[in-house]
């Protein structure tokens, strides 16, 4: 450029030196890059020996296939076209999508009942939960971070978390036992603007809430409960994605700080507040 | 980490295995493949501080892609174009995240990469990032796939999908759109 003229040839030149130059830069410092790539595989794979089999487990594909089959009943259920879904809002990297509530209520929901957070709803309403959510193997909590580079959801007020997973989808879950209740508390990767996760629920059940934080600040969130609602994932086009799709309970859902937040479980909403004052922000 | 191999394991072989369950194979073909793929994130995205992240994504979709690789074309090109289509999807996340901004009336308008992300870069090779992201998609992305990552014109060819006459015709008009961009003549 500097004669204000240049060849193909020496202009290909810059080009192979331009990605030199990047080479340079960028490989030293990635090291761990195939480390962190092999860390992530593992946790989202469950290990070497299941290998590429994603839903290869009998136990899992049923599961995915009854919660396939609900959703399909809840949406025949529901009153209306389906596909005419005006407006969805995010709460972080969660498009939430209000859709109509059915007319009357599945006969299972009463609710202050241990919602059907579960993969596996065809069972018997009378059956107790089941293992309510396909989650994959526990991980070890700094497998967790480096797989995913997001903080670890820690929930002070619950004690102790009985085991952390990396479910498919930039996300860490941790487990807590509140009484013999189920408490998942997650932390979501992705933006706003890129959010790889959708929920759809009824208008009704969707309620704006602030969440208190740890230092009394709070953050705008939203309060689903009720009726079990679907939770699923998102393409990288924003389009509902092939991932697993399941049922979830009660939740709430905040961002702070550009970190997506969410308590899960047979919860009020005063109870999950209280979770939610209690992690690190 | 060290993955012990036979001399002479082709990507095939690293691919098979990791099909097979072999997390360690598919590292090892990340560790082959990371320097090409860091210079095709960082070129394409125009942000070396993102083409890190866009890597590891990218290889772990690969990974999850493994079970659609034919096995009848070369392995380097089918993974580069899994990150380049990561690196294009970052770019177009990033640059929509600062028209909100600016439609908002938080930024002025869209920045460009902040200067010390590309610091370790020479005025000259950021001038030129900085010209080639202001071209076409398909332009860019030949220029890069063909010399700054540095593929062979058939590689290049399976990596974008086109016959490789194609690959000629278009890295030929996409130099003379750079020099353009440039601001410079067709010299000697």
């Amino acid at each position: 450029m500097n004669d204000g003229s240049m060849s193909d040839t020496a202009l290909i030149d810059r080009l192979a030196d331009l990605g030199e130059q990047l080479e340079r830069d960028l490989v030293d410092a990635s090291d761990d890059l195939a480390d962190a790539v092999v860390a992530r595989i593992r946790v989202e794979h469950g290990g070497a020996r299941s290998g590429l089999a994603v839903i290869g487990r009998p136990a899992r594909l049923w599961s995915l296939a009854a919660a396939v089959l609900l959703l399909v009943v809840v949406l025949v259920a529901l009153p209306g076209p389906r596909h005419t879904i005006a407006r969805w809002f995010g709460v972080g990297s969660v498009r939430i999508e209000p859709v109509p509530t059915p007319a009357s209520p599945a006969p299972t929901a009463d609710g202050q009942a241990a919602p059907r957070a579960t993969s596996a709803p065809a069972t018997s309403a009378a059956e107790p939960d089941p293992d309510p959510i396909d989650l994959g193997p526990p991980v070890a909590p700094d497998d967790a971070v480096a797989a995913t580079g997001l903080p670890l959801p820690v929930a002070s007020s619950l004690g102790e978390p009985e085991a952390f997973y990396v479910p498919s989808g930039p996300q860490i879950v941790a487990r807590y036992d509140l009484d013999g209740r189920t408490v998942l508390v997650a932390v979501l990767g992705g933006t706003t603007d890129e959010p790889v996760f959708m929920k759809q629920a009824g208008s009704e059940q969707i309620t704006a809430v602030d969440v208190p934080g740890a230092e009394g600040e709070s953050a705008p969130g939203v309060w689903i409960d009720g009726e079990p609602h679907t939770f699923g994932y998102l393409d990288a086009n924003g389009e509902p994605g092939t991932g697993p799709l399941r049922l979830a309970g009660d939740t709430l859902l905040w961002e702070r700080e550009g970190v997506t937040w969410r308590v899960e479980g047979a919860l009020n909403l005063a109870e999950a507040l209280e979770i939610a004052g209690s992690m690190e922000p | 980490m060290t993955y012990r191999l036979e001399p002479g394991t082709t990507d095939v072989v690293l691919v098979t295995r990791a099909r097979n369950g072999d997390n360690e194979a598919f590292g090892e073909l990340v560790r082959r493949h990371q320097a090409a793929a860091l210079r095709l994130a960082a070129a394409v995205s125009g942000s070396t501080e993102e083409a890190r992240d866009i890597v590891q994504e990218a290889f772990v979709k690969a990974y999850r892609a493994l079970g659609h690789f034919r096995g009848d074309v070369p392995v380097r090109p089918w993974l580069l174009r899994i990150v380049a289509n990561e690196a294009k999807n970052s770019r177009r996340g990033r640059t929509r995240r600062a028209q909100r901004e600016v439609r908002h009336g938080t930024l002025a308008v869209v920045p460009p990469p902040a200067p010390d992300e590309l610091a370790a870069l020479s005025m000259d090779a950021r001038h030129l990032l900085d010209s080639l992201t202001t071209l076409g998609h398909g332009d860019r992305e030949v220029l890069v796939f063909r010399y700054v990552v540095g593929l062979t014109e058939a590689e290049t060819a399976i990596a974008i999908g086109t016959p490789v006459g194609t690959v000629k015709s278009r890295s030929s008009r996409a130099l003379t759109r750079l020099r353009h961009a440039m601001g410079v003549e067709e010299g000697r």
